[in-house]
This record gives C-alpha cells, sequence and structure tokens, in this order.
C-alpha cells in the first residue's frame, strides 16, 4: 500500500510536468491547429537561461526565474513571427516540418554554443522532504503540483474572464469570424504563442528542479510525452491537457512500479490508442462530425 | 502512337544505360565505396520516400510510423538470411526481402485496421505511436538481439562475388532496380482506377464514399502496400549497414523520411526521390562543417518550407512520367499480346416495374443525442419522376438526403431501393446499388481532372486488380480506355469536352455544379439526389439548369428527388412535392396544391395573427 | 523564380565548400579518426578525440613516425553506425588513411570493426567495452577493458566490502548497460551476493523513481549503476530526494558524472571502476595530466582521452616497429606489442584485448576523485 501510494505520488509528480507543459501544446494547438514540435526546445531555452544566469553569472534565483521566462516568450514570440507566420495559409503539414526544423534548429544550435555535454543545473531550494508516517513526499513534488495546478486555474479564468483569452477562444473557434468581429488574429496568435511558451518557461525549471541536468536534448522527451498528453485529453482543450498530463504520469510511474519498464512506453502509447480509438478526439474532446 | 512508343522505348534505355553506367563505375572502382554507400544509401531512401508518400501523399493521411515498418523488415529479412546459411546468398536474400515485406505489411495492415478510422494530427500521433510500440517490442525480444542488436548480418556489397569491387556494384544494381521496380509501381498504381480511389479520399473523404469507393479499404490497402515498400526498403538496409539496432528507427527516423516527402512535393513522385537524393547528400556535403553542418541542415530546411510550402515540385510530376505507362504498351508490343477491345463500363440493370417506387421510405427518422432532427418522413419516388423536397432553412432536408445515402444510419424507419432495404449500409455500397447525389456545398476532387473526378465514379463498375494496375496487364489497358469512352461521352451531354483536361477547382462555378451532377450520373444511379443544385446561380443559368435536369431525366432514366429554394425552379419542374419543417412532413402533392397549402405557407412565413389565435382556441378547447 | 536562384546558388555554394577539403601534402602518414562528435554522446567522441590529438602534437613534434609527420582526419559517427560506416568509406576511400583509431559507441564500432576486417586494416578503438567488438576480426583491438571485466571486478570488490544483498538499475536499451548488468548479476550470485532487485529503464528515461522506490522497498546494501554519468547524475539525486541512502557501485561511464550533477555531495556515496585515475603516479599518466591541462586548460573529465591516447600510441609505436604503414605487419607489430602507456603497460591477449589493471574511485564532498584502491588483472 505504501509501496502503491508511492508510486502514485511519482506519477503525479511528472505528471504534473507533463500537464504543464502540455497547457502550451494545446493552446497554441487550439489557435493555429500546428503540433508545435519546437515546443519542447523552448523548454531546454529556459533550462540554459537558469544554468546561464545563475552558475555562471550568479544573479540571485527569483532573477533568473523571472529572465528565463521571458526568454522562453521572447524566443516563442519570434519564432511563431518569423517561422510560422508566412507560413499560415499554407497547408498544415508545412508548418508541422517547419516546427520540426526549428526544433532542429534550436538544439543545434544550444549545441554550438554550450557543447553537447550536459550541465548540472543549479540546485535552487534544499528544504527537507514531507513526512506523512511512512510516506515521504518531497518538497519539489509538492511544489510542482501546486505550481501545475495554480497555472492551470488561472489560465482557465484568464481565458474566460479577459478580454485577450476571449479573442483567444474566439480565433481558436474560427480565425476569419474573430477577424471580422474586429480581433486582430495577429495579436491574439502572438499571446497565445507568449503564454504557451511562458508555460514551458515555468515547466522548464520545475522540470529541471527535479532531473537536473541540462542538455541540448532536454526538450524532446517531455515534448514528446507532453504532445501525447495534449492528445489523450483532447488537444486544444485545457483540462484535457492537464487530464492528459496527470494520467499519463501516472501511467507510466505504476507500469514501471509494477509491471515493467521496459514496457511503460509501450503502455503509454497503447493506453493513447485504446484512448483515440474509442474517443477519436479524446477524453474531453468532442467528436465533430464534418458537415455535409 | 509508333513515336510514343518510340519515346518510351528511349526511357527504357535510358534507364538501362544509367544502370550500366552505375555498374561498370562501381565494378571498375571509379565509384569506391565511398560514394557507392551513398549512392545505394539515397536508392533505399528514395524507397522509403515514395511509399510514404503513397499514404502521405496519395492517400493525404499523416502517419509518422513508418520507420517501424522498415525496422520490421530489416530484422525479418536478416534473421531469415542468418538462418538460411545453406542455399546461395542471392536466393535467401530474395526470400528475406519478400518475407520482410510481406511481414511489414501484415503488421500495417492489423495497425492500419483500428488507425485509420482516425484523421489528421489523431493519426499522425497513432501511428507515432504503433512505430515506437514496434521498437520497444524489438528492443525487448530475444530473437532481434535485444539493445545489442543483430550483427554481422552477411554485407551484400561483400557476400555476391569473393571480388569487392563486383559485389558493390552488385548491390548497386540490386538497389536501383528494385528503387525502379517500387517507382514504377506506384507510379502505375496512381494512374489506374485505384490509384483514382486513394487520390479521391485525399482530396474529399465524404464525396469519394459518396460516389461509391469503399474508403476503409482503399486507405488499408495504401497504408499495406507503403508498410509492404518499407518493409522490403528494411531489408536492404540490413544486408547494406550489416548491423540493425532497434533505437535507431525511432520516431526521428520516421519524421526524416517524412521531411523528404514534404520538401519533395505531397504526391510528387518526382519531388520525393529530388529531395531523397538532396537530403542523403547534403550531410555528406556538409561533413567539413562539423558542428555547424545539422544547423545548416535545419536552417535550409525552415528556408525551403517558407519559401516553397508546397514542397519543391508541389505535386508536378517529371514530364517523361508517362514513360511507365508505355513500358507497358511497349512490352505489350513487344510480346505480341493482342490487344483488347475496350471495355465500357459496367451498366448496371435494375428492375424497375411500372407501378412500383424506386426509392420508398418509411417512417424513416434519426435523433441526434436526444435531438430530433427527422422523424416519421415517409417518401415515394416513382421511376423517371422528377420530386421536389422543400423546407424552411434547417427543416431536416440534408438531412434525408444523408439519410437516404447512408451518411447518417436511421435510428428508426426504413428505406426501400428498389423494393431492398439499405438502410444502414455504407454509402459507397448505397451509391453502387443506385443513389447518385449531389452537394450542397460542392465537393469535388479539386486537383483531379475534370475526367478524373468522373472515373473515380466507375471505380466500382470496373473489375482489374491492383495487381494489373501495377503491370499494366491487357485488362488494365482495356478497362481504362472503356472508361475514358464513356466518361467523355458523359461530358459531352453536359457540354464539357472540353474542359475535360482541365483540373476540376479550376471550372467556374456553374460548370463545377454540372461536374458533380455528371460525376453522381457516371455511377448509373437508378435515383439522383440534388442538394441545392441552383445555389448561386443567376435566372438564366437557373433556366438552363432546368432544362438540364429534364434532360438528364429522360436520357438516363433517372428519379430525381431535389432539394432547392428557388420557388421558381421547383415548381416549374418537379412533379411532386415534399415539404418537411422541423424534421416532419408536414405536405405532399403537385406544385400547385402546395402553392396554397396553409401549412406551408405558416411554415415559411409564419403563422398569421388571427389564425394563432384560433388555434390556440381551438387547443384549449 | 528569384527565391528559387537564391536558394540554388546557396546550396551550390554550400556543395562547393564541402567538397574542397582541404587537400594533403602527400609525405604525410594519414590516420582516420571516427566518434562521436555532435549530439547527446559527444563528450566520449570529443574526449577520445582530445588524447588522441594530443599525443599526435608530441609524436609530430619528435619527429613523427619513420621520418613522416602524422596527421589524423576526423569523421563524426554521429552515434549512428550509418553514418559511422559512411565515415570510415570515406577515410579509407577518399583520404587514403592506413590505420582507423575509433569508433568510440559500441555498436558504432562493431558495425565499422565489420568493415576494416574486409580488409585488414589496423583498427584501435579506446572505448568500445563490449566483449564481441574484438571476435573473429584479427585486425581490430582496443586499448579499454572489457565490461565482463569491470563488472567483475566490481562484484569483487562488493562482496571484500561484505555486501550481502545488492540491487541492479541498468538502461534496458543500451548494450553497455545490459552486458554490465549480465556480468555483474553472474558473478554476484557466485560470489553469494543476493540480487534483491534487478530493475531497468529505458534509453532516454529521465525519471527513474518508481524504479527506485521497488529498489527501496527491496532494502539492499548497495545499488550497482551501469549507467553514463549524466542519468547516473539523476539517479543519485533522485534516490537522495526519495530516501535512498545506501552505497552505489558503478562502471567506466560513470567518470564524467561531475560534469553533470551539482550537489556533489552525493557522490561520495558512488563507487566506480576506471581505466585511469588522475591520482596515478606513473611519470607517463603525471606527464599526461600535466600535457592535457596545458593543452586544454581543464583536466581529463573521462578517461578515454587516456586510453585514446594510449590508442594513438599503440598504433604509430606499430607502424614505427614494422617499419611500414602496409595493414600485415603493422597488425602483427601490435598483436605483440609491449608499450608502456598513460594506463599502464598495454598488450594484448589472444582476443585482441589489453591485458591490463582497473581502478576503483570514488570521489570527495567538493567531487574531486579519489583513488581508492588498484587491481590487477
Amino acid at each position: 500500500m505504501i509501496l502503491f501510494l508511492n508510486q502514485l505520488i511519482n506519477g503525479l509528480h511528472v505528471g504534473s510536468i507533463y500537464a504543464l507543459i502540455a497547457l502550451g501544446y494545446t493552446m497554441v494547438y487550439g489557435i493555429i491547429k500546428l503540433i508545435n514540435f519546437a515546443h519542447g526546445d523552448i523548454l531546454m531555452i529556459g533550462a540554459y537561461t537558469i544554468v546561464v544566469t545563475i552558475s555562471f553569472m550568479g544573479w540571485p534565483i527569483a532573477v533568473a526565474i523571472i529572465v528565463s521566462i521571458l526568454a522562453c516568450v521572447l524566443f516563442g514570440v519570434v519564432i511563431e513571427r518569423f517561422a510560422y507566420k508566412p507560413l499560415r495559409s499554407s497547408p498544415k503539414i508545412s508548418s508541422l516540418i517547419t516546427a520540426i526544423g526549428v526544433s532542429m534548429l534550436l538544439q543545434n544550435g544550444a549545441q554550438l554554443i554550450f557543447s553537447p555535454n550536459p550541465k548540472p543545473f543549479p540546485i535552487l531550494l534544499n528544504a527537507p522532504p514531507l513526512n506523512l508516517g511512512p510516506l515521504q513526499i518531497s518538497f519539489t513534488t509538492i511544489l510542482t503540483f501546486a505550481v501545475a495546478i495554480i497555472s492551470m486555474i488561472s489560465l482557465q479564468g484568464f481565458v474566460s474572464t479577459f478580454k485577450m483569452g476571449k479573442a483567444m477562444r474566439a480565433v481558436s473557434e474560427d480565425m476569419d469570424a474573430a477577424q471580422l468581429m474586429g480581433i486582430n488574429a495577429n495579436h491574439t496568435i502572438t499571446a497565445t504563442f507568449a503564454i504557451g511558451c511562458g508555460l514551458a518557461g515555468v515547466g522548464a525549471l520545475l522540470y529541471c528542479m527535479a532531473y537536473p541536468t541540462v542538455s541540448p536534448t532536454l526538450g524532446s522527451l517531455p515534448g514528446i510525452k507532453a504532445f501525447i498528453a495534449a492528445v489523450l485529453g483532447g488537444i486544444g482543450i485545457m483540462p484535457g491537457a492537464m487530464l492528459g498530463g496527470f494520467i499519463l504520469g501516472i501511467a507510466e510511474s505504476l507500469t514501471k512500479g509494477y509491471i515493467s519498464s521496459q514496457l511503460s512506453d509501450a503502455v503509454v502509447y497503447g493506453i493513447l490508442i485504446i484512448v483515440l480509438l474509442f474517443k477519436p478526439a479524446g477524453l474531453l474532446g468532442k467528436s465533430v462530425s464534418e458537415k455535409v | 502512337m509508333t513515336t510514343k512508343a518510340k519515346s518510351y522505348a528511349l526511357n527504357i534505355i535510358a534507364l538501362i544505360i544509367l544502370f550500366a553506367l552505375l555498374f561498370s563505375l562501381t565494378a571498375s572502382g571509379s565509384i569506391n565505396n565511398y560514394y557507392s554507400g551513398i549512392l545505394v544509401t539515397v536508392g533505399i531512401s528514395i524507397i522509403m520516400t515514395v511509399s510514404l508518400n503513397l499514404t502521405t501523399g496519395l492517400l493525404g493521411q499523416l502517419a509518422l510510423g513508418h520507420a517501424g515498418f522498415m525496422s520490421i523488415g530489416a530484422y525479418t529479412s536478416a534473421i531469415i538470411t542468418r538462418n538460411l546459411q545453406g542455399i546461395p546468398f542471392g536466393w535467401s536474400l530474395l526470400i528475406g526481402l519478400i518475407a520482410g515485406g510481406l511481414f511489414a505489411a501484415v503488421c500495417g495492415f492489423i495497425i492500419g485496421m483500428p488507425a485509420l478510422r482516425l484523421k489528421g494530427d489523431y493519426l499522425a500521433i497513432i501511428t507515432l505511436g504503433f512505430g515506437e510500440i514496434i521498437r520497444v517490442v524489438i528492443e525487448n525480444t530475444s530473437i532481434t538481439g535485444g539493445a545489442a542488436g543483430l550483427t554481422r548480418i552477411t554485407r551484400m556489397s561483400r557476400a555476391f562475388s569473393p571480388d569487392a569491387q563486383l559485389s558493390s556494384a552488385v548491390q548497386m544494381g540490386i538497389v536501383f532496380w528494385i528503387m525502379v521496380a517500387v517507382i514504377a509501381s506506384i507510379f502505375t498504381l496512381g494512374r489506374s482506377r485505384h490509384g483514382r480511389a486513394i487520390i479521391s479520399i485525399r482530396e474529399n473523404e465524404v464525396a469519394a464514399e459518396a460516389t461509391g469507393i469503399p474508403t476503409t479499404r482503399y486507405k488499408l490497402l495504401a497504408f499495406t502496400l507503403a508498410a509492404f515498400f518499407a518493409g522490403i526498403a528494411g531489408g536492404l538496409y540490413a544486408h547494406q549497414t550489416g548491423i540493425l539496432t532497434a533505437r535507431y528507427f525511432d520516431f526521428n527516423k520516421s519524421i526524416e523520411y517524412l521531411v523528404m516527402v514534404v520538401l519533395g512535393g505531397m504526391g510528387s513522385i518526382t519531388g520525393s526521390i529530388l529531395a531523397a537524393s538532396v537530403l542523403v547528400a547534403l550531410p555528406e556535403v556538409l561533413r567539413g562543417f562539423a558542428s555547424w553542418r545539422m544547423v545548416l541542415y535545419s536552417l535550409a530546411l525552415i528556408t525551403m518550407m517558407i519559401f516553397r510550402p508546397m514542397g519543391l515540385l508541389g505535386t508536378w510530376e517529371f514530364s517523361l512520367s508517362r514513360a511507365w505507362q508505355c513500358t507497358g504498351d511497349f512490352l505489350k508490343r513487344t510480346f505480341m499480346r493482342k490487344e483488347r477491345k475496350p471495355k465500357l463500363p459496367f451498366v448496371p440493370h435494375y428492375d424497375v416495374w411500372e407501378d412500383a417506387p424506386v426509392l420508398e421510405t418509411h417512417d424513416l427518422g434519426i435523433v441526434f443525442g436526444g435531438l430530433v432532427a427527422a422523424e416519421n418522413i415517409n417518401i415515394r419516388l416513382m421511376n423517371n419522376e422528377i420530386v421536389g423536397l422543400i423546407g424552411p432553412n434547417g427543416a431536416g432536408k440534408t438531412t434525408v438526403f444523408n439519410l437516404l445515402t447512408g451518411v447518417y444510419s436511421p435510428t428508426s424507419g426504413d428505406i426501400i431501393l428498389l423494393g431492398k432495404s439499405i438502410a444502414g449500409k455504407p454509402t459507397h455500397e448505397i451509391t453502387n446499388n443506385g443513389i447518385g447525389r449531389t452537394f450542397q456545398n460542392i465537393r469535388l476532387f479539386k486537383s483531379m481532372t475534370v475526367l478524373e473526378n468522373i472515373k473515380v465514379a466507375f471505380h466500382t463498375r470496373m473489375h482489374y486488380s491492383p495487381a494489373s494496375g501495377i503491370f499494366r496487364t491487357a485488362q488494365y489497358t482495356s478497362e481504362e480506355r472503356g472508361m475514358d469512352i464513356r466518361a467523355r461521352e458523359l461530358l459531352r451531354v453536359f457540354d464539357m469536352e472540353d474542359v475535360a483536361d482541365a483540373n476540376a477547382n479550376s471550372l467556374p462555378y456553374g460548370k463545377q455544379r454540372k461536374l458533380e451532377i455528371c460525376r453522381a450520373l457516371a455511377s448509373n444511379p437508378k435515383v439522383l439526389l440534388l442538394d441545392e443544385p441552383a445555389a448561386g446561380m443567376n435566372p438564366i443559368e437557373t433556366q438552363e439548369l432546368m432544362e438540364t435536369i429534364r434532360i438528364i431525366r429522360t436520357r438516363f432514366s433517372v428519379a430525381i428527388l431535389l432539394i432547392e429554394h428557388d420557388m421558381r425552379l421547383v415548381m416549374g419542374i418537379c412533379e411532386r412535392i415534399y415539404v418537411i419543417n422541423y424534421g416532419r412532413e408536414i405536405a405532399e402533392g403537385p406544385p400547385d396544391v402546395i402553392a396554397n397549402n396553409p401549412d406551408v405557407i405558416t411554415a415559411y412565413l409564419g403563422i398569421p395573427e388571427d389564425v394563432h389565435e384560433e388555434r390556440a382556441q381551438h387547443a384549449e378547447n | 523564380m528569384k527565391t528559387k536562384r537564391i536558394l540554388s546558388l546557396i546550396l551550390a555554394a554550400i556543395a562547393i565548400c564541402g567538397m574542397t577539403i582541404p587537400t594533403l601534402a602527400e609525405d604525410t602518414i594519414k590516420i582516420g579518426g571516427i566518434g562521436v562528435l555532435t549530439g547527446p554522446a559527444a563528450l566520449y567522441g570529443l574526449s577520445v578525440q582530445k588524447g588522441v590529438d594530443l599525443y599526435i602534437e608530441q609524436l609530430n613534434a619528435a619527429g613523427g613516425v619513420n621520418g613522416q609527420q602524422v596527421e589524423v582526419i576526423w569523421e563524426d559517427s554521429q552515434g549512428n553506425p550509418t553514418v559511422g560506416i559512411q565515415a570510415y568509406n570515406k577515410l579509407v576511400e577518399n583520404d587514403g588513411v592506413v590505420g582507423i583509431l575509433g569508433a568510440v559507441l559500441t555498436d558504432v564500432t562493431k558495425a565499422v570493426a565489420e568493415y576494416a576486417n574486409d580488409i585488414q586494416i589496423p583498427m584501435i578503438t579506446a572505448s568500445a567495452t563490449a566483449y564481441e567488438v574484438t571476435t573473429g576480426r584479427p585486425s581490430v583491438f582496443r586499448t579499454c577493458f572489457l565490461d565482463p571485466f569491470q563488472a567483475v571486478a566490481v562484484a569483487r570488490y562488493a562482496a571484500e566490502a561484505g555486501i550481502k544483498s545488492a540491487a541492479v538499475l541498468y538502461d534496458n536499451g543500451d548494450e553497455y548497460s545490459t552486458g554490465l548488468f549480465n556480468a555483474f548479476k553472474d558473478e554476484a550470485e557466485v560470489l553469494g551476493i543476493t540480487i534483491s532487485a534487478a530493475e531497468s529503464a529505458g534509453t532516454d528515461d529521465v525519471d527513474f523513481k518508481s524504479q527506485l522506490t521497488n529498489i527501496k522497498s527491496a532494502n539492499p546494501e548497495a545499488i550497482f549503476l551501469p549507467y553514463y554519468g549524466a542519468p547516473a547524475a539523476l539517479i543519485l539525486r533522485q534516490a537522495s530526494e526519495i530516501g535512498l541512502d545506501v552505497q552505489f557501485f558503478g562502471a567506466d561511464g560513470i567518470s564524467n558524472i561531475t560534469d553533470s550533477i551539482s550537489d556533489m555531495k552525493l557522490l561520495t556515496k558512488m563507487l566506480y571502476t576506471d581505466h585511469f585515475t588522475v591520482d596515478a603516479t606513473s611519470p607517463m599518466a603525471t606527464k599526461f595530466n600535466a600535457d592535457y591541462e596545458a593543452k586544454y586548460g581543464e583536466k581529463p573529465s573521462v578517461s578515454f582521452s587516456a586510453t585514446a591516447y594510449d590508442a594513438a600510441l599503440v598504433l604509430t609505436q606499430a607502424m614505427k616497429t614494422a617499419g611500414t604503414t602496409e595493414f600485415g605487419p603493422v597488425v602483427d607489430a601490435i598483436k605483440n606489442s609491449q608499450v608502456e602507456g598513460v594506463t599502464g603497460v598495454i598488450r594484448f591477449d589472444d582476443h585482441n584485448d589489453p591485458i591490463k589493471s582497473v581502478f576503483f574511485i570514488t570521489f570527495d564532498e567538493l567531487g574531486n576523485k579519489v583513488f581508492v584502491k588498484q587491481l590487477d588483472p
């Protein structure tokens, strides 16, 4: 039982990180229907920014965190402007390939600048684990979980209350109609990328606190997992991304703990496949059949 | 024809000369192992890219697990050649390659069956998932060597001859001709009725189904075939490198081939060949740049995508592309095979009794999650009758059409077509049993030509198999010519012969509507459903359309049910009219009766004040 | 149209730049270096490259081989067997090299070795530790010890330290890791150490908490981690997070762990086997350490730079002994060599593996490597 609870907590920890990254994925997908393959690499940018600012320049932690989130936002906006915007009216698959190109560029660029060798991520906090009877929960786990939930709630609030949030929803429903209503679609898309990549910045922080090694390919694994989480929950739907992230994290953790770690990837993909076969638009997605 | 045949022969000679050149240069060592290695890798990549283009380009379904099939083929063939040491390597390689291809195809079939129900990004991720599962399974199986993989696989470049150069040359030849065969098969398949069926799915899946294409089967066919070729490519790869490790067949490998397909231009086989060659050679050329290499590579990729989003070649094909068609013709002439007469598309015979309806519904209805979209619809269509189906916006007219054509399955009632129930049958079967339709918003196969659009509709009336499409048998030729004749005949009736070879989306609006009707008629329906044929037409065009509809009725002997808002048209040509509102049938009768029916007037114009009160009183009593 | 032309110009320019590989004077001896120089595993390739380049520089300064200067041409394998083979073909066919140093990763080395065996070109790898690499390939040698050897050494060390039960966490997708695990398990059973838990993970995994939680519940006295430095750093960190506080053992892959860990205190729990130690006191080793630091401005982080130095040494020495660069005599000379290298005296057994010592190393609280003991074969 204790073992099970421990594995569950492990799963929640990983799941929160996936969920946070998946949120950004889902927002971008929702608005321009693009699988942004470079999203994971934005994570890597955030991680390196923290390493550079803290380990090399010795800035205070709080400043470094803010700078790293801003760096992610900047990269996201610049990438959108120069790589994706020119392709907005092209077939989706062209944008997809461009996104793959951007991802390769970021990884190889980072390799050129920082060398391919992994760098240690600085220790940001060293709080003792929380002891609940025989259960031991590390502080990072609690922090990660809390940050993920807060981000999710505030994002949902933002989207449903603020003008820009409503504009995002409108543009993702129907870009042309939204423009006719006087919404500046370009600004809205930029804002979506900014928020999505900012979340990736937060994700980078939490990810590296859990796995404190930074390398140029750091982003590809959480990127693909978050993408799966987003699809699992219903891509384009924010609570779906969250749900997908947690399911994925817990499924991975329990498979590794009880079945076989060799099979954890197979189980993850298996769950995805089964869900998609029965609910083609993901767990929370609504199947929209094509109007005839 | 003879000049054509000559040019075809030239193409074959060109291929043979190219082969002879490569072979002799490799055998003499002028193309050393380094360059021949690159060329062989290019060849294998071309097979992978062209086969992926079959699913992604022609079928239009995004697949991210192609490397998985490659690995299946690679491991299967490597294990087979390893265990068949007794027989000459050439034979065991042949067996290995074919078995690898077949096993990959079987896996493709098994994976495709559930996966192809999804579309777009969802299909992409599910194929990605299957690809990764294949990798995990290989990594954890002992026969595939687990994490260490397989080593010391007999290499083609050493095994054919004690002379290393000659052996390399043989390897080059094998890869060259397999590549040519794969390209040729995909080329020829793409230009057969099966290829058109596959492309029509990319263009518009709903319309393809309504034109009588069994879409699920064709998706599966394309997917399985692509897996087969990928398996062969994998077998070649295994015997080129001599070592297999599962982790190199991961998602990134699939992406690599996808990039080649998209960069070359989706649907363009020439583009795939070009992109595969460039993207394999580019990293070699960039070797001198060390760690800048991949940065330059990715920058080149992004730039090319931004400036040429449709890929380097779009869907354009090399102008000698007809060489393949000619190969068949040429061979036929050489082997003196007697040419068959053109075989015209089979025209089904319908048993129609004078007084029995051709189409009849009994209390037809459908409920969408509590919302009653249609109920108690009773429509009868007699032979050669023109009947209107009218009603205010949102009354459920198109829903009725969708029920009749099987786009939706009815939740109650029955549909009888020529005495047989068709309720719940898939669309393509209903189409083949005699119902043709057009759509409210035109659904043509836009990037196909006018002629091809019609040929797609002949699909189920023809019989030649995919294999005979690939090998261009006599049956293929005679049936294709028959289709061509019929399609042109049909176009002539509609005065559209002059635009036969134009792309469907280049036609003016009115002609696109006409073409859609043409396509619906090509499947020889007994009942034609027209969904707002006059939408967007000016009065003169509408007048012409009325004339056309009358001609269709007599010339093709069909019953016509049409939805229309243009009352002049409806009243002008319909013999009977059904009116529905809120999913219910509210009136039926000849035009003059309907025009004066108070219920119909109410439905269209709302209830006048006094009548409203009167009814309210009536209800109270 | 215009963009098309510009693009094609750019591509043509790139092509021309790529083709103009610097032409070399004919009087040099050319040796091909193959290693993973880019990508996640580049650390190992670059370390090998640095070790080789250091030796060749010194050799040329001292007059080269048989009166000729030696030049090493490096090609990147990207850690991919196919690319490695392509690199090999280029070196042999286009550059005309007379010997191969590399490759670095096990699977690439296996692929390249098969080709090298075709023409019996002398090839020495400094880092491929899997047993099978040199099997049945008379011209392929290595200057590092083997996986089974170091795993057995670790097991014996553990047994001597009185450990009765050990757990293993290994990478299931990596041959190096699975090979070490199997050898360790077999020897541990012989020595009476119970393997209380054997957990595995995938190659790209970063989360090991589930496995560590299972291991923790099995309550072992020690854990064997046949991993490379970066993942091992993550494992140590996550183990401390879930309160798993036992002795860790590792193999040579651990040697670069200090680059990837920020909490050096965790390393005091780690003990691993290496080919070389910076604390080594032989005159060759001291000189190597000093020269390396002088040339590259840092201490060698992975011991493969030392084994690579030795590999270059053995190859060129054999060319000197043979007095020629012809493959046959050089291979024979390598086979019979008895050279004092940085990592000790190098001679080869029937399987073309070096007979050499293994060093046990641990860390102090600042992350400095501390030499524990040397085990001779």
